[in-house]
């Protein structure tokens, strides 16, 4: 089991373009989120649906001594913490794709033709590749949709770990929405291409 | 390509400051690059189209998906053993389940629900309705055997397992003959009208939810199940979730579904005819080009399904195999009535019940007659005249456009190669702009068909400036076309921006005193409305007429009929009536080329005088043009309908209402005929035959013209534009001339609050609604409110009219009037004198005047001042007509 230790001392060790501290943070807080979703969901609280962020927070806590980080820290930590949960997502919508497609359901579509839980899960997995296209554009514009969407971060968290205006994390986010929403939009022929 | 990204995010980030109406011609405007611009209006368009897109965060979506993994480890689900999920979609999932304690020998079905509303009311609704839902015991319904809320608070049902496939896949995949599609399709509707017996509506028909067991058994499943999902607040569509996703799937909702209208067994009746079609023709009727919320509920509201037999899918092996044309055959006449029938977008105009709907299935089977088509025929005319108004209009406009371009190319056969190639790029402009998108070709999809003509022309307009950015000349030359295709439809601000780019152009390239920028400059007065900037370009285009032709020429008479009406427009109706008697003279003088500029001379001089009272003036004025226009156009020539509804105004103001009827009638046949029916000109005829009924006293013939009007130019305008708020005015003043007070009343309120928000808020027009409300709590009793509504109106037009104009008068003689009636005699007293002398002063307002003067004599008498109410009782009239 991660101590809040460990992480505390990764976090304050990363400096910037250390790929290697998050290599190893990655899966620590991939594996603390995972196990939060799963805490939750079958403590069958009665709300049924997940806040990402609590999940992102309650990790934090869980995971860091804030006596020791600074807010570069804490900004770090949400974004790689945006990241694994949307890696998390992801993992799981592929899952679902793939069983899909194995045909392991009985024909038997009680609801609609389209099913809402599988259009989720394609969503999500064109979101991914979407995302990835959109970093080689402009990096910010991927990380403002991960930290918002996934990470359900603030505006002002955003701005924080992204250290930029609040004004600046809202442009972004209407331009990265504008732009998949483009690329992934129904009517739109390149969507259907399937990427 | 980085610096191009770049170029296009700074471009976007500017473009979303501004208006979002703006945005497009901004960006047109602060770019040339045709690249980058088309980037940045496609993502312009994806972000207003983009909705609810990305704004729920993932958490929803991380609930499903894990949860769908959770169960399948838990494997258990209250006194059920899950066997293994088999479906899964809006409402929740279905497992095939068996009982723990094996008390059920038997597989069944168990569905949770996905709580979209509060758990806590949901599960009390289920647990009254269950009991009525396990009361259903048909051999085609499947069995509710047990329902409950699991520890996690999730309510789910146990059902029948069915293992079966949704009827169209059914009858597909056997190639069902049609007779045996029908048979089927009966034993669906014999049990459905079982549950309507039981009081129990499906709502939620749908081929997923009715399945065919192996041995050709058909089951339904979901009875009643989506009235307990939809949240107790009956007045949010049934489409709609708190979520933003889709409860009821949008292709099988019914209208009074997305409206959020109270659900009955006719949704029933409309989902069993969705059924048919699908089941007949292999696709259903609607198409949603986005599936946005407000999308669905306009193509389920609005779009009429086309018939059937027109509808046949074309990519199905079973439809392949059956002949098309044989299909669309067997389908023609009686079962396109039955579905459009059970289609009808009015709940009342469907089928009364499912057992008639299956009576006329059963009918048409035995080659006995069917019900349906009663009233079908005028119902589908009825419903086509309006959704095809544009394309009828359209299509007398492209036909003017290739007019003209066939003019072009012979004039310019005449002249040099170059010039010839010219006339083909013209004519291959127009060819692209009339073929991608087609919005008339009924054939297209019918997302493409919700063009608007107006958007259609501006996609035009952007093509002309791309695509002839170096060829100035002619890009001027269509800009004059794509103008007066703007004005015909009503759009004056949009021809304006184009001729005034045309005056610009033409004072570059010819000089100021030249026969180009001094016809543009007409064309642009032409369309020039607004008063304090205008004056000096009606002065100008008439000087520089002037020393650039003499006096005398026709260029110079063209510009002062301009002018002319101008004055007359703006109260100085003698001073407009010497201009254009003047162009007359100069015009009828100089000879048949200019017949058209002689003909509008006439008209607009006719119509002064005609204001003017001069009624021989204006009847001999107007006969002249009659008889040269319908000597060039013939008699039913729209453009002769223009000179047919002067004659009209000529014998009303004769007094002859007969024959002035009689002729508005004839304006709105021709109108009719070759602009079909929905044009605005025809509109305009109908508003002004309207205005004559009313006259007349005949206000509930006139209100249903109105309503009429109001309801094709909501749709076809849209609601804020200003022909259709005065069609809106109109309607209200009907109304409130047949004394129903109550019903006026919002009426107004909604035009006031449309005229607000549609013209800028110096329009003197802002103001009339509320000058009917005055005169409606005049009616009502209600003085105070009476007078609040006429001080408002009377301060707006007293700031943006001139001092002293008439129509600032009524509404100040309107206050005045108010504030008599309260006894407020000091401040009444000046306003209504004030007002009654500025009538006097003014032509044209006699009546006004008259109801201004009785107001000014019964102040003074209540006010016992009889010596100053004879004074005013006896004052001539200032004009002396």
């Amino acid at each position: 089991m991660t101590k809040p230790s460990d992480v505390t001392q990764l976090l304050t060790s990363y400096r910037v373009g250390d790929r290697s501290l998050i290599d190893e943070l990655f899966p620590l807080i991939y594996d603390e989120l995972h196990g939060i979703a799963h805490r939750i969901l079958s403590n069958e609280r009665s709300d049924h649906t997940l806040s990402t962020t609590e999940l992102v927070h309650e990790a934090y806590f869980k995971m860091v001594d804030q006596r020791r980080v600074g807010w570069q820290d804490r900004a770090h930590f949400f974004a790689i913490a945006a990241q694994a949960m949307r890696r998390i997502l992801v993992d799981y919508a592929r899952r679902r794709n793939a069983k899909k497609r194995g045909g392991s359901l009985q024909r038997l579509p009680l609801d609609e033709n389209t099913l809402a839980i599988d259009l989720q899960a394609g969503l999500l997995v064109s979101l991914d590749a979407a995302l990835d296209q959109l970093k080689g554009l402009n990096e910010r514009l991927a990380q403002v949709v991960d930290l918002r969407f996934f990470g359900g971060l603030t505006e002002e968290e955003m701005a924080e770990v992204l250290s930029v205006s609040a004004r600046t994390v809202r442009r972004d986010w209407v331009k990265a929405r504008a732009w998949l929403y483009r690329e992934l939009a129904p009517d739109n022929p390149k969507s259907m291409e399937g990427r | 390509m980085t610096t191009d990204w770049d170029r296009i995010e700074a471009l976007f980030d500017a473009a979303m400051e501004q208006p979002d109406a703006h945005r497009a011609d901004w960006v047109v405007a602060s770019c040339d690059d045709p690249e980058i611009r088309k980037e940045v209006l496609d993502l312009i368009d994806a972000d207003a189209r983009a909705g609810q897109f990305l704004e729920t965060p993932a958490g929803l979506y991380a609930a499903d998906l894990i949860r769908s993994e959770e169960i399948d480890q838990v494997g258990r689900l209250g006194p059920y053993r899950i066997v293994r999920e088999v479906g899964r979609g809006g409402m929740g999932a279905v497992y095939l389940a068996e009982r723990v304690d094996g008390q059920f020998d038997h597989q069944v079905a168990v569905k949770m629900l996905r709580p979209h509303v509060a758990n806590d009311s949901l599960a009390r609704r289920f647990l009254a309705e269950r009991q009525i839902l396990a009361g259903l015991h048909h051999p085609n319904i499947a069995r509710l055997l047990d329902g409950g809320v699991s520890e996690s608070g999730t309510p789910y049902f146990v059902m029948d397992f069915i293992d079966g496939i949704p009827i169209d896949t059914y009858c597909d995949e056997n190639a069902l003959s049609i007779d045996e599609r029908l048979r089927l399709f009966l034993t669906v509707c014999e049990a459905v009208s079982y549950a309507h017996h039981q009081l129990i509506v499906h709502r939620d028909l749908k081929p997923s939810n009715i399945l065919v067991t192996g041995d050709g058994a058909v089951k339904l499943l979901d009875f009643g199940i989506a009235k307990l999902l939809q949240t107790e607040d009956s007045t949010t569509s049934a489409v709609e979730t708190g979520t933003g996703q889709f409860l009821l799937t949008p292709e099988y909702a019914s209208p009074e579904q997305v409206l959020g209208h109270p659900i009955s067994i006719a949704s029933d009746v409309y989902q069993l005819g969705l059924l048919l079609y699908r089941l007949l023709t292999g696709i259903l009727p609607h198409r949603f080009s986005n599936r946005s919320l407000t999308d669905i509920a306009r193509v389920v509201s609005e779009v009429e399904p086309s018939r059937p037999s027109a509808s046949i899918d074309s990519g199905s092996v079973w439809t392949e195999e059956y002949g098309r044309e044989k299909l669309a055959k067997r389908i023609r006449g009686d079962l396109d009535a039955i579905i459009l029938k059970a289609l009808r977008k009015e709940p009342g105009g469907r089928y009364e019940s499912v057992d008639r709907l299956a009576q006329d299935v059963r009918h048409h089977m035995d080659g006995r007659p069917v019900t349906a088509h009663t009233g079908s025929v005028i119902y589908r005319v009825r419903k086509f005249a309006r959704r095809n108004r544009w394309q009828v209009a359209a299509g007398f406009l492209f036909v003017m456009l290739l007019a003209g371009y066939a003019a072009t190319v012979t004039i310019q056969q005449q002249r040099t190669a170059r010039e010839r190639d010219r006339a083909k790029e013209y004519a291959t402009f127009l060819t692209d702009l009339f073929s991608s998108p087609d919005p008339f070709d009924a054939s297209s999809p019918a997302d493409a068909r919700d063009v608007t003509v107006r958007e259609f022309m501006d996609t035009g307009v952007e093509r002309l400036r791309s695509r002839f950015a170096g060829d100035d000349e002619l890009r001027i030359s269509l800009f004059e076309t794509i103008a007066k295709v703007y004005e015909s439809l009503g759009y004056p601000e949009k021809a304006r921006d184009l001729y005034e780019e045309m005056v610009t152009f033409a004072m570059d390239r010819h000089g100021e005193r030249s026969a180009a920028t001094i016809e543009a400059l007409q064309f642009l007065v032409g369309v020039t409305t607004d008063s304090t900037a205008a004056d000096s370009l009606f002065d100008t285009q008439l000087d520089l007429a002037r020393e650039f032709e003499g006096e005398t020429g026709p260029l110079t008479a063209r510009s002062l009929t301009l002018y002319g009406r101008w004055l007359a427009e703006n109260g100085k109706f003698d001073a407009g009536v010497a201009a254009l008697d003047e162009a007359v003279t100069t015009l009828r003088r100089a000879g048949p080329e200019h017949a058209e500029a002689l003909i509008g001379a006439l008209l607009f001089s006719s119509r002064v005088h005609g204001t003017l009272n001069r009624i021989g003036a204006a009847d001999s004025l107007i006969t002249e043009a009659y008889a040269l226009r319908s000597s060039v156009s013939g008699d039913d020539h729209p453009s002769t309908a223009m000179i047919v509804s002067q004659l009209a105004i000529v014998a009303e103001t004769k007094g002859d209402l007969e024959a002035a009827e009689r002729l508005k009638r004839e304006v709105l046949r021709i109108f009719g005929e070759s602009l079909g029916d929905h044009h605005s000109y025809t509109l305009g005829a109908a508003a002004n035959l309207s205005v004559l009924l009313g006259k007349t006293g005949r206000y509930h013939e006139a209100e249903e013209m109105a309503w009429e009007i109001l309801s094709t130019r909501e749709a076809y305008l849209g609601p804020q534009h200003p022909e259709t708020i005065g069609a809106l005015q109109n309607t209200a003043t009907y109304i409130l001339r047949q004394g129903r007070l109550e019903e006026a009343l919002p009426l107004f309120l909604d035009a006031h609050a449309r005229y607000k928000a549609a013209l800028s808020p110096d329009h003197p027009i802002i103001a009339y609604p509320l000058l009917s409300l005055t005169d409606l709590y005049l009616q009502l009793g209600d003085v105070k409110a009476a007078e609040s509504y006429a001080r408002e109106a009377s301060a707006h037009l007293g700031r943006v009219l001139p001092e002293g104009h008439p129509i600032a008068a009524v509404a100040a003689s309107r206050l005045g009037e108010t504030l008599m009636k309260q006894s407020m005699f000091d401040e009444a007293e000046p306003l209504l004198v004030t007002s009654f002398e500025h009538l006097r002063d003014s032509q044209g307002y006699e009546v006004y005047q008259e109801r201004a003067r009785e107001r000014v004599t019964s102040l003074y008498t209540v006010m016992d001042r009889p010596e100053d109410a004879e004074r005013y009782r006896s004052m001539p009239s200032e004009d002396g007509r």
